[in-house]
Parts: C-alpha cells; sequence; structure tokens
C-alpha cells in the first residue's frame, strides 16, 4: 500500500484481481493501520478482524480457483430465519414425546429450543416453507451463470471447546445459534457443499465453502480437490494458543 | 378490528400451548423458553415481510 496516502477502492480491487496483491494482505494491512492510529479502536479489532480475514480468505481461495464473478444470494438473511423456524418445528416434532417422559435427558439449552420450537404456530412454518420453495428457485438461477459458488463457511475461527458466546461486529452472541449463519442459507436448500479448511498461520484453520447445484457433488470435490493440491487448503495439527 | 396489535406475551402463551401439548414446564425453564420463543417470532416477522405469491406452495422436501 502507498505510504503516501491511502489507494482508492477501485485500486486495491485491481491489484487484488490481477494477482498484485491478496484481499488477505489488503485486510491485514487496514487493520494494523487502524490498530496503530487509535489504541483503543485495537480493542476491537481482534474480533472485528477475525470476520473481515474469514471474508478475505474466501475472496483469496476463490481468485486462487479462478474465480471471476461475485453472485449474492437473494434474501440469505430471511433463508437464515426460515431455517431457523423450520429445523425448530422439525426437532420439536421428533423429540416431543421424550421432552414429555424424559426431558431431563435434554441438554438444557437444547431442551428449552425444542420445547419452543413446539409452540411455533402453524401458518409460522407453512410461510418458512414457502419462502424455501421461492429462495430455491432463485439459487438454482444462479447456477445457470457459475458452476461453482465459494463463501466463508464461518464467521471467524473455530471457537474453543466449551466456549458458549463470540462477539460479531461487535455484538455479543451465542455460539450455537450462529455459527452457522454462513451455513445455514445453503443447507437450507440441500445444495451439495464441502467445507475446506484454509490455513491462516499455525493456529485454527478457517473454513470455505464450496457449493455447487444438486447433484454436481463433482463439481465441488473437484474444485476442493484443487485448492488441496495447490497448497491453498491443508489441516495440519493446530496450535491451540492462537 | 383494533387499531393497534396486542402485545406478544410468550409467558401466557408458553402457558397455554404447553398444556395443549402435555408439555410440563419447569418454573425454571420459563424465562429460557420465552427467550427461545421472541427469538422465532422475531424470525416468523422477518419470513412474513417478504411478499409471495399464492401460487408459491410449500418445499418440504427436494427432488433433482
Amino acid at each position: 500500500m502507498s505510504a503516501t496516502g491511502s489507494p482508492t477502492a477501485a485500486t486495491i480491487a485491481a491489484a487484488i484481481a490481477h494477482g498484485r496483491t491478496t484481499a488477505r494482505e489488503v485486510v491485514t494491512a487496514a487493520l494494523d493501520r487502524i490498530g496503530r492510529l487509535d489504541g483503543r479502536v485495537g480493542a476491537f479489532t481482534d474480533v472485528l478482524s477475525a470476520r473481515a480475514l474469514a471474508r478475505a480468505d474466501a475472496q483469496d481461495a476463490a481468485r486462487r480457483l479462478g474465480a471471476r464473478r461475485k453472485v449474492e444470494l437473494p434474501e440469505a438473511h430471511r433463508a437464515r430465519a426460515a431455517a431457523y423456524l423450520i429445523t425448530a418445528a422439525e426437532g420439536a416434532t421428533l423429540h416431543l414425546d421424550r421432552l414429555r417422559t424424559r426431558p431431563q435427558d435434554f441438554d438444557p439449552a437444547v431442551r428449552d429450543r425444542l420445547i419452543a420450537g413446539a409452540m411455533i404456530p402453524a401458518p409460522h412454518v407453512e410461510r418458512a416453507q414457502r419462502f424455501r420453495r421461492w429462495y430455491r428457485a432463485r439459487v438454482l438461477e444462479l447456477f445457470e451463470t457459475v458452476d461453482v459458488i465459494l463463501a466463508p463457511a464461518t464467521p471467524c475461527r473455530a471457537p474453543r471447546g466449551g466456549q458458549t458466546h463470540f462477539v460479531l461486529d461487535g455484538v455479543t452472541l451465542p455460539v450455537r445459534a450462529n455459527i452457522g449463519v454462513f451455513t445455514q442459507p445453503i443447507s437450507f436448500i440441500g445444495l451439495p457443499v464441502v467445507a475446506a479448511p484454509i490455513r491462516l498461520d499455525a493456529g485454527l484453520p478457517l473454513g470455505v465453502q464450496i457449493i455447487a447445484a444438486p447433484w454436481r457433488e463433482d463439481l465441488v470435490l473437484r474444485a476442493a480437490r484443487h485448492l488441496e493440491r495447490t497448497g491453498v487448503s491443508a489441516a495440519p495439527i493446530a496450535e491451540f494458543d492462537r | 378490528m383494533p387499531e393497534t396489535r396486542t402485545p406478544y406475551e410468550p409467558e401466557s402463551y408458553a402457558a397455554a400451548a404447553a398444556a395443549l401439548l402435555g408439555l410440563v414446564l419447569d418454573p425454571a425453564w420459563i424465562a429460557p423458553v420465552n427467550a427461545n420463543l421472541r427469538v422465532l417470532a422475531a424470525a416468523a416477522e422477518l419470513v412474513e415481510a417478504f411478499p409471495l405469491a399464492d401460487e408459491i406452495d410449500a418445499a418440504p422436501r427436494f427432488e433433482a
């Protein structure tokens, strides 16, 4: 990056597109500058930077695969909400007898979510299922012009065992309900996915989802193998103090 | 038709629904169940805010 001033977003985008730099280098440099400018901001950048780097790494992995286009999953936030309603209702239905007779056998957080799931009004679930029909049709249209979509698998590195909350974009959230924010809109409509670990350093890796149209498992496995062969994806034993 | 919507009270809703479903709620579960019901209500509101044509039917399973 220039020492005399900040490059424009267009200059940075062009540099990444032509391989002169990587999204990870740009994000790291920006985070370093924020840290130098204001030590107090540095208190927040640890958590924000994890998310920014997750996106940067997915973008770099995409470039290594020769990705040329950016696509947007329509209404992904609503897809997450609809998936949440459907899975809560389905889980509750599956376990309802056991919730009646042996509720003490459930993990408390799961039990409370299942009980609430049993109480969802039918129109809320039916509406979510109808939204799923619409959403699936829109996403399948994307695969008319692309073979594979890459996206982050998680919003941060793997959380520690037993960790219950993490901070995303400055908001403290429960890990279990939010670790899947990027996978829910994909699994919601049953698309085949490989989650490829992308190694950042000696610490825990970040996952990148390789996604294809229904029944195109061959494409996601082929892309994953390419990332593995070219060293972009690797899963060595991690150091846990990072 | 009332002009303002009646506030949603998960606690009384959960008590009535538990009786219907044959679930016995331990008093200690009520607060977390209510919290879950509020999250589900927010999700339902987000989904319902998206207009869908009447002919779009439910998609409970997928075929290739």
